[in-house]
C-alpha cells in the first residue's frame, strides 16, 4: 500500500518556487532535513527495539542536562525575576528532582520495551489530562506551568540524536533555528539552511554565512510544505527555494553552480596580493572569526587580521558561560595559530534572551538585558572574560571591544574592571600586554551622538551595522514582515556612519566597519570612499571584498561619498551607488 | 500510622507552587507519606502525583503518614494545608 502511494506521489510531483529572502550566497541541490526545534516530535519506528539500557541512559542524561540548563538559567537570572515567577521556576525545578517520576519512567522503559521519549510524554500528559478534569480554570491552567519543562526534557532527549541523524548531503528546513540549533550544525557539512522566519542579519544568516553555507530566510510558511521525500533546490544568490524542479531547471542550475565556482576560483588569485586600491591607497581588510573551522583560512591570508571574534559561540555551545581557563585556551589557541595578525576580541554579546527562563522573557530583548550590560551586571563572569583575553594577550596582538555601548559610564565602569583584570594579574606575577588596546562597537544611536566623548576614552572604534540598523530605523533586523524597511543606505544610516567616521578622524583614532555592510559590495565601495580604516568581513566574503577594494579608484569613491552626504531619500542613494559601482567596476559577479 | 483529613481553603488549590512546597516540606522526613483524594493514593513526595490530583478550592482530602517521625510529618504538612498554603490573607 506504501509503495504504490509513493509511486503515485512522484508521478504528480510539480515544480514549485518558494520566494524567501537571500541570506547566504551558494547553490545546492538535494534532499531535505526537516527540523522541528520548537516543538519536539520525534517518530520512532515503532517496530524497531528498543534497547533498554540505553533509553534509560538517555533519559538520565536529558534530565541532567535539563537540570543543569535550568539550575543555570536560575542562577544568571535570579535578580531579574520577580517572586511569583522564581517560585514557578523553583517548582520546575522539583519535577526534575522528582524521583517518583523518574522511577516510574525507567521502570516502564523496562517492562514495556518503549522509548524515553514516549514513556516521559506519556507520564507528563496523563498529567495534564488530571488537570483537565478539574472544574476550577486556575488549576487547569497550571498545564502551563509543565509546558516548558515537558519541552525542554523532550527537546534534551530528541536533540542529541536528531543531530546525529542528520543526512550532511541535506538542506536543513526549519521554522526557526536558534543559534544554539543552527552551532549544532556548525560541525556538518550541510548542503544549506532554509527557515520560514528570520531576516538577512539574523543570527542563523550570518551563521550561514560564516561557514558559507547557501542559506534562504523568511520564506512564510515553506516548512510546512516540505515533505521528506522532496528534492529542493537552494538559490542563496537570489533567496529561491525550488520544491521538486524539473529537468529544465536542474540543468540550468548545475549550469550556474559551474558558473560560479569558475568565480570562486578566479578569486584564489588575488589572494595574496596587497589590500590596495586601483590608484595605491592601503586598505585594512580583516575578517570576523567565530569558529575554529575559519582559522585555517585566515592564517593562510598574509595580513589578514581579525577584526572581530564573537565570543558567544562558547556560552551557546556550553550552554553556559565558559570558565576562564578555558576561556584562555580557547584565546591562547588564536593567538598561536594567528600571531602576528591582531585579533580584536569582543566581549560576550549575549541577548536576555537566551538567560531567561521562558516565564520571565522580555517582550523587547533587542531593548533589554543584553550585550555590555549583562557584562557589567554578572561581574564574575566579566571578569573572568577579560582576565581570559588579558592572561592570552602575551604576544601583543590582543585588543578588546566592548559591545552595545550607549553611555560613556558603561565604557568607564567596563575599563574599571579590565583595571581590576590587570592589577590582580600584576599581583599574579602574570605576563600580559599592558598596552592592550581597547575599543567599543559603536551601534547604538546613542553612541553615534556621544561619538566625540567616547572617543576620548577608548582606542579605537568599531561600527556594527546590523544593530546600528535596526535601533536607527526601529526596525526589527529578525522580522521578515518588515524587512524592506531595514535599509542599509538609509539617509539617516548613512550620515550616522559619516559622524562616526568624522568624530573617530579628529580624535585621531582607527574606525572600523565589521558589520554586514562591510561585506556587501556597494556598501563596503561607499564605506570606503567615506574614509572607513578597515572593513571587517566574513571570511566567505573577504577574496570578494579583497577584489573589490583592488578595482576601487579611492578618489572617485571619495567624491560619489562626499556627494552622498547630501541626499535625503534611500532611492537616491541606493541609484547614485549601483551608477558608480557599475561605472567602476562593471557588472562583475560579485 | 497517622491520618489527617484536610480540606483545601484557599482559592487557588493546590496548584504548582504549593505543591513544589508540599514535597519539599515531606521531603524533610523519613516518614512515607501518601495524600488521598476521591479513591485515589498519591506518593505526597512526588510533585507529579501531587498536582494529578488536581485539587481545587473545597477539595476534601486525606493524608497518611507512615514511618518513624510519622506524628512530626503529620503535624508539620497538616498545619501548612490548614493554612491554606500562606494564600489566605487578602481573600475573603
Amino acid at each position: 500500500m506504501k509503495k504504490v502511494l509513493a509511486n503515485f506521489k512522484v508521478k504528480t510531483k510539480r515544480e514549485e518556487i518558494y520566494k524567501g529572502l537571500p541570506a547566504s550566497k551558494g547553490i545546492s541541490m538535494g534532499k531535505p532535513f526537516i527540523y522541528r526545534a520548537e516543538l519536539p516530535s520525534y517518530n520512532y519506528n515503532n517496530d524497531a527495539k528498543i534497547a533498554a539500557t540505553e533509553e534509560i541512559t538517555d533519559y538520565e542524561e536529558a534530565i541532567q542536562k535539563s537540570r543543569k540548563e535550568l539550575n543555570k538559567i536560575f542562577s544568571l537570572a535570579k535578580e531579574k525575576l520577580d517572586d511569583k515567577n522564581l517560585q514557578i521556576f523553583d517548582a520546575q525545578l522539583s519535577f526534575l528532582y522528582d524521583d517518583f517520576l523518574h522511577g516510574k519512567v525507567k521502570q516502564r522503559i523496562k517492562e514495556e520495551e518503549k522509548p524515553a521519549y514516549q514513556v516521559f510524554n506519556e507520564e507528563i500528559k496523563n498529567l495534564e489530562n488530571a488537570l483537565l478534569t478539574s472544574k476550577d480554570d486556575y488549576i487547569r491552567e497550571r498545564i502551563s506551568d509543565i509546558e516548558d519543562i515537558k519541552n525542554r526534557v523532550l527537546r534534551n532527549l530528541v536533540k542529541g540524536r536528531l543531530v546525529s541523524k542528520i543526512d550532511e548531503n541535506s538542506i536543513v528546513v526549519a521554522r526557526n533555528l536558534t543559534p544554539a540549533d543552527t552551532i549544532l550544525f556548525s560541525n556538518r557539512k550541510l548542503l544549506g539552511i532554509a527557515t520560514d522566519l528570520g531576516g538577512v542579519n539574523s543570527h542563523v544568516a550570518i551563521i550561514a554565512r560564516s561557514l558559507n553555507i547557501p542559506a534562504v530566510v523568511g520564506i512564510k510558511d515553506f516548512s510546512i510544505h516540505v515533505q521528506p521525500d522532496d528534492f529542493l533546490v537552494i538559490d542563496g544568490y537570489k533567496g529561491l527555494m525550488i520544491k521538486n524542479p524539473s529537468n529544465d531547471t536542474v540543468s540550468s542550475y548545475e549550469k550556474r553552480i559551474n558558473e560560479y565556482s569558475i568565480f570562486e576560483k578566479s578569486l584564489t588569485e588575488i589572494e595574496n596580493l596587497p589590500n590596495i586600491t586601483a590608484d595605491g591607497k592601503e586598505l585594512r581588510l580583516s575578517t570576523n572569526l567565530e569558529f575554529n573551522n575559519e582559522i585555517d583560512f585566515i592564517a593562510a591570508h598574509i595580513g589578514c587580521d581579525v577584526g572581530l571574534y564573537r565570543t558567544e559561540h562558547m556560552f551557546l555551545e556550553a550552554g553556559d558561560f565558559p570558565s576562564e581557563q578555558d576561556q584562555f585556551t580557547q584565546y591562547k589557541l588564536l593567538v598561536d595559530h594567528l600571531h602576528p595578525r591582531s585579533i580584536t576580541i569582543r566581549t560576550f554579546d549575549i541577548g536576555g534572551d537566551k538567560l531567561l527562563p521562558e516565564t520571565q522573557k522580555e517582550a523587547n530583548p533587542f531593548l533589554g538585558w543584553r550585550g555590555i550590560r549583562i557584562c557589567l551586571d554578572k561581574r564574575d563572569v566579566f571578569l573572568g572574560q577579560l582576565r581570559a583575553i588579558l592572561r592570552a594577550s602575551y604576544k601583543n596582538n590582543l585588543k578588546i571591544m566592548f559591545p552595545l555601548i550607549n553611555s560613556l559610564e558603561e565604557v568607564l565602569k567596563a575599563k574599571e574592571m579590565l583595571e581590576i583584570a590587570k592589577i590582580q594579574l600584576r599581583s599574579e606575577k602574570t605576563n600580559f600586554d599592558e598596552k592592550i588596546k581597547v575599543g567599543i562597537m559603536v551601534e547604538v544611536p546613542s553612541a553615534v551622538i556621544l561619538a566625540d566623548d567616547l572617543a576620548r576614552h577608548v582606542d579605537f572604534f568599531s561600527i556594527g551595522t546590523n544593530d546600528l540598523v535596526q535601533y536607527t530605523l526601529a526596525v526589527d533586523r529578525d522580522s521578515s514582515i518588515v524587512s524592506n524597511l531595514y535599509q542599509k543606505f538609509h539617509p539617516a544610516v548613512i550620515r550616522s556612519i559619516n559622524t562616526v567616521v568624522e568624530s573617530a578622524k579628529r580624535n585621531n583614532i582607527p574606525v572600523s566597519v565589521c558589520g554586514e555592510m562591510a561585506g556587501d559590495p556597494y556598501a563596503s565601495f561607499l564605506l570606503i570612499g567615506m574614509g572607513v580604516d578597515e572593513l571587517s568581513v566574513e571570511t566567505a566574503s573577504y577574496l570578494r571584498i579583497k577584489r573589490l577594494m583592488r578595482l576601487i579608484n579611492y578618489n572617485e569613491a571619495r567624491k560619489v561619498a562626499e556627494e552622498i552626504m547630501t541626499m535625503d531619500t534611500e532611492n537616491e542613494i541606493n541609484a547614485y551607488i549601483s551608477h558608480f559601482f557599475n561605472k567602476y567596476i562593471g557588472d562583475k559577479i560579485f | 500510622m497517622v491520618r489527617k483529613k484536610v480540606k483545601i481553603v484557599n482559592h487557588a488549590g493546590m496548584h504548582t507552587r504549593p505543591a513544589s512546597i508540599i514535597v519539599k516540606l515531606a521531603a524533610k522526613h523519613k516518614s512515607d507519606f501518601y495524600i488521598i483524594k476521591d479513591g485515589y493514593r498519591i506518593n505526597g513526595k512526588s510533585i507529579i502525583g501531587i498536582m494529578s490530583l488536581a485539587a481545587e478550592y473545597g477539595s476534601e482530602l486525606i493524608l497518611e503518614f507512615e514511618g518513624s517521625d510519622e506524628q512530626k510529618a503529620a503535624e508539620e504538612l497538616t498545619k501548612y494545608f490548614e493554612e491554606g498554603f500562606g494564600e489566605l490573607q487578602g481573600e475573603d
